[in-house]
């Protein structure tokens, strides 16, 4: 070993060493400022909803909801021109297909329309927007920073870890939401940095807003017969959760067919949000005080009463963000979730004897995690928040059992989470380590096979022969002689038997025996897409046309040739 | 050695695309950042290249040592010698005699001269109108790497058992490394058979020198037609 | 290689002016024309490390159903195939990705709101930020059709203009039209340090054959020595990705050069690739 290598080596360990201590220290830059927007949004909505409260004596207060939604679709759409409903399947997709790339735009125009949506009383969690804030906000930092994208996807992934960690007071709820649901990856390359930002969201938003642990003093030990009971628990929240996510998605398609203008129509439904929060007020705003009294068992109305609650719950919630509120499923899933635990609970009592069972508020506790595990198919993020939640690990072992039952549940019924449903079905999911990740990376024009000999449409069967010796391919392009454009594709395979035939050289011509309208790609098509197509006709390449001009051909062997190269590229570190 | 992207996506023979998204993408590290001109250390980027298993482009084009292979007749022709009078009474003979005076030397003589034989015996070389091509069926990986070819005008005319029955008077001994050249040798030299003043021209046993021209002449019209 | 262009359509009166000079382009340098007709009311392009979203004003939407026939009228008159853009992927369900592997876009002209904003719809403003991210360069269109015969290239020495000049060569030899270039004496610009400069880039040779003149304008005010360029050239120009600050501060000699002459211009970023 030279000292020349021994200098090279160095050189390249402290370059190495230098990226990953980067990206560690814009981490906890994204982290800090992730943790400033969601104490931010949530100072603002405790302000907002208070100057709301001051109108609950008149008999107009039912219309604040709608102002606040139609306010908030105003802004979004047309101040921001922001354009987009959900926040986080956004965030997927930048991840999956645009290396992250999100609008600056986004670092805070969810903060200002959740803000309106739920401090005026819609039934919305400021989570999403928090998240989408974070996550446009590592975006934007990367960008600056000029971070390549592998890295930007990670600092997007910071974002999200702090906002979730700042605004639950869980630092490792946000790692966990992060990696099972933005990334859909756990390397030692995402995990460090994501960590940190963590860290850094949860402290800055204990500086903020101080160290409360939510719901704490909230101490339960569950048993055997709890961890029994969980798994009647975990179905009552599959199917609970099933139905919020449909009830949702339905509503958003009955609000759309609406003829009438975004803002107006977040107005109505507000305003029917308001109506029926004139006589259940429980159900308005992210409703974190009614989790708080459920888990500690100050929870008086009865069973069925607790019920409607939790069928008119999931209804507000519905109409909110189906209507063109802005916010999130994160909240109004808590409380669902612990009111169906709570009424699971009663339920219960009514049949069998409920002494040798936790008190009902562990049940609520378990309900959220089953909920979470659910709508998300995320069990390991319900799990661990509502452990950050509560600080405590007592009831680990039935909520556990809750969160993966309920989500394996979930998983008959809907195929996918409720983040990633109408992503997939747009071909935007595009998870790391699989087949079709590499395929997106790789482009046609990186594939592309040049060493194709063009004929003309001037040309006979004689020429062709000629052309044949001198090229390595058994297909031949034909080209106007004039204006370039592409007419069509001589196959060898299929005209062979005319090419021994000397008495047709002179006069056929090479038009004549063309394929006139072969089957073709365009140079933006994505990979996955064209090896589709050749695998539906059979066909081991095709031609590339943009326009109708010729501009190579991909086939099989070179795109495995590039796709084994990038793979070994993308997985070793 | 520098390099800018371009020559590097020549070096790893992959499209300047693929190198601006890995460099985009944070695959392949680039000492400033993702800018727009990046330059690479060839020994760098060989051993980067290493690390993942990519290949790294074995042409030669700047490199001056490494001489373009030509494989055209009338070069193997000169490799190989024109003799007169070679001696032989039967076509084993003849051969062996041949194979002597072919550029193929020392140890591997005999075994190259067994594989003529061999071949012969398979099949007849002769190609008709008294000129025969012998050749070896495998590729004899140590008679060298360059192609030759070895015209021996005969003393004796030989029956060869050409195709048209005719006695051979010309041997051309044909040594190739690979099939690729040897098709590309043989079919040349079909193609100078093929015209019948070139049959009667080595009938009147021409020297070197007259022949190589006019070889040289006739192999122009070939590259012209492509093959 | 086969080159093509990105134009975003708008069915009306300007829009047609526009299209023709898109036309024009992809004739006389035998690209393709790739076509965008919008449906929604913005769309975003994503380049290699920044989103911009276009917000386009309601001009462009108008009158979906005629917008096609009108392109393809257009162009089967001035002899050119057109290929529209359909974008498959969105990253909401009203916002469109338009690709961005094009080698030139066309917008049309206003760049500030130093131009007026009469006929120029919301395109605009971004044209420079798509000109600076963008790994193509950008064909701003004078108001009206206007055919160039000759391209001009401002060339001030720095790393961006060098692309310019590059560019402009690659214009002039594909067109088979002249090259001029134009340089503004100011502070060392002068004949003595641009020739240190090609000749470190060993690009003296080339200058020599593809430029038919190299003037040097001296006059102190930027304005007054536009009247130098030819009225029916194409004008080449590099821009740089300097901040919205220093640009407030500082102004843009791209703005003033655009806001005083009406020729088509062709805006080179620090990203851009030549073709």
């Amino acid at each position: 070993m030279t000292p020349k290598n021994i200098a090279g080596m160095a050189k390249r360990l402290f370059f190495l060493r230098h990226e990953k201590v980067a990206l560690l220290l814009a981490g906890v830059l994204v982290g800090c400022c992730s943790g400033v927007a969601a104490a931010g949004l949530s100072f603002a909505i405790e302000h907002l909803s208070e100057l709301c409260a001051h109108a609950k004596h008149y008999w107009w207060v039912f219309v604040l909801p709608g102002v606040g939604a139609a306010l908030s679709s105003l802004f979004l759409n047309k101040i921001v021109r922001e354009g987009a409903g959900h926040g986080v399947p956004e965030i997927i997709y930048a991840v999956s297909r645009r290396g992250g790339l999100l609008r600056f735009r986004s670092s805070f125009s969810r903060l200002v329309s959740s803000c309106l949506t739920i401090g005026s009383g819609g039934s919305a969690g400021p989570e999403a927007p928090v998240v989408m804030s974070g996550s446009a906000i590592g975006s934007n930092i990367a960008q600056r920073l000029g971070f390549p994208s592998r890295h930007r996807i990670t600092l997007v992934g910071c974002g999200a870890a702090a906002a979730i960690a700042s605004i639950f007071n869980a630092p490792i709820a946000g790692i966990v939401f992060t990696l099972e649901v933005v990334l859909g990856e756990w390397t030692a390359v995402n995990v460090i940095p994501i960590g940190v930002a963590s860290v850094a969201g949860t402290q800055v938003g204990r500086l903020l807003m101080g160290n409360s642990i939510r719901f704490s003093h909230a101490h339960f030990s569950p048993g055997t017969w709890d961890i029994a009971a969980a798994f009647g628990l975990a179905l009552a929240t599959a199917l609970v959760s099933v139905a919020l996510s449909r009830m949702i998605r339905s509503s958003g398609k009955m609000w759309g067919k609406l003829p009438a203008s975004k803002m107006s129509r977040a107005f109505v439904g507000g305003a029917c949000v308001g109506l029926v929060g004139l006589f259940f007020p429980q159900v308005l705003g992210e409703g974190y005080n009614q989790i708080y009294s459920l888990i500690h068992g100050q929870y008086s109305p009865g069973l069925v009463l607790l019920c409607a609650i939790l069928g008119l719950k999931m209804l507000v919630t519905a109409t909110t963000l189906g209507s063109g509120g802005s916010g999130g499923i994160f909240a109004p899933g808590l409380v669902v979730g612990s009111f169906t635990g709570v009424a699971y609970f009663r339920l219960l009592s009514l049949m069998v004897d409920v002494g040798h069972l936790a008190p009902e508020g562990c049940y609520a506790l378990l309900g959220m995690a089953g909920i979470m595990g659910g709508m998300l198919q995320a069990p390991l993020t319900g799990l661990f928040l509502v452990v950050d939640i509560t600080s405590g690990y007592e009831v680990i072992l039935p909520l556990i059992v809750v969160s993966l039952v309920s989500s394996s549940v979930c998983r008959y019924f809907e195929s996918d989470s409720f983040y990633l449903k109408d992503l997939k079905a747009e071909g935007g999911l595009i998870r790391p380590g699989t087949d079709e990740r590499v395929l997106e990376d790789l482009q046609v024009s990186e594939v592309l096979e040049h060493n194709l000999i063009p004929l003309n449409n001037h040309m006979t069967l004689a020429d062709l022969v000629a052309q044949v010796k001198s090229s390595h391919r058994n297909h031949f392009p034909v080209l106007d002689v004039k204006t370039n454009e592409f007419l069509g594709m001589i196959d060898l395979a299929k005209v062979r038997p005319y090419l021994f035939n000397r008495e047709l050289y002179g006069t056929v011509l090479v038009v004549d025996i063309m394929d006139h309208f072969p089957p073709a790609v365009s140079p933006d098509e994505r990979l996955t897409d064209v090896l589709e197509l050749m695998d539906r006709i059979q066909a081991f390449s095709l031609p590339v046309i943009s326009g109708k001009r010729f501009l190579g051909m991909v086939s099989k062997g070179t795109l495995l040739d590039h796709y084994r190269r990038e793979l070994i590229v993308q997985t070793t570190y | 050695m520098k390099m800018d992207i371009r020559q590097a996506a020549a070096f790893l023979s992959l499209p300047v695309k693929t190198l601006e998204r890995w460099i985009a993408q944070g695959f392949l590290p680039v000492p400033a950042g993702p800018s727009s001109a990046p330059i690479f250390d060839k020994s760098w980027l060989a051993n980067w290249a290493k690390s993942k298993n990519l290949s790294i482009s074995q042409t030669c084009q700047d490199d001056p040592e490494c001489p373009a292979p030509a494989h055209n007749l009338v070069q193997a022709m000169r490799r190989g010698g024109v003799f007169k009078d070679v001696e032989g009474g039967t076509v084993d003979e003849a051969l062996t005699q041949a194979a002597s005076l072919s550029p193929v030397a020392g140890d591997h003589l005999q075994a190259f001269t067994q594989q003529l034989l061999e071949r012969e015996r398979l099949c007849s070389t002769g190609q008709g109108k008294g000129v025969a091509i012998p050749h070896v069926r495998s590729q004899t990986e140590d008679a060298g790497a360059e192609a030759s070819v070895t015209t021996c005008f005969l003393k004796e005319p030989l029956d060869f058992n050409a195709i048209d029955g005719k006695p051979v008077t010309t041997l051309f001994l044909l040594i190739s490394p690979s099939v690729d050249v040897h098709l590309r040798l043989l079919s040349r030299l079909a193609f100078c058979l093929r015209d019948d003043s070139f049959v009667e021209f080595l009938n009147q046993r021409p020297t070197s020198d007259d022949l190589l021209g006019k070889v040289q002449e006739l192999e122009a019209k070939v590259a012209d037609s492509g093959l | 290689m086969v080159n093509s262009l990105l134009h975003v359509f708008r069915n009306n009166a300007f829009g047609r002016e526009t299209f023709m000079q898109s036309l024009y382009f992809c004739k006389t340098l035998d690209f393709t024309l790739r076509v965008y007709i919008p449906r929604h009311s913005k769309f975003l392009m994503y380049f290699e490390n920044e989103v911009t979203q276009v917000d386009l004003d309601q001009s462009y939407l108008s009158d979906p159903e005629t917008a096609q026939e009108h392109v393809e009228a257009l162009a089967k008159k001035a002899g050119v195939s057109v290929d529209f853009l359909t974008p498959k992927d969105f990253t909401a369900s009203t916002l469109p990705d338009v690709p961005i592997g094009f080698d030139c876009m066309c917008c049309p002209r206003s760049m500030s709101d130093k131009t007026s904003r009469i006929g120029l719809g919301y395109v605009g403003p971004k044209v420079r930020r798509i000109a600076v991210a963008a790994p193509f360069p950008v064909l701003v269109t004078s108001l009206c059709y206007k055919p160039w015969n000759s391209v001009a290239v401002f060339f001030g020495g720095s790393a961006n203009a060098f692309k310019a000049l590059s560019m402009g060569l690659s214009l002039s030899r594909r067109s088979g039209m002249p090259l001029d270039l134009f340089t503004i004496e100011e502070g060392d610009v002068n004949r003595e340090t641009l020739d240190n400069l090609l000749q470190a880039r060993e690009m003296t040779s080339v200058v020599e054959e593809g430029v038919r003149e190299w003037h040097f304008l001296s006059k102190s005010k930027l304005e007054d020595n536009l009247y130098e360029i030819p009225p029916d050239a194409l004008t080449v120009i590099g821009a740089y990705g300097h901040g919205m600050i220093r640009e407030a501060l500082f102004g843009s000699k791209l703005e003033v050069i655009q806001s005083q002459i009406i020729n088509n211009m062709m805006i080179v970023g620090p990203k851009c690739r030549v073709f």
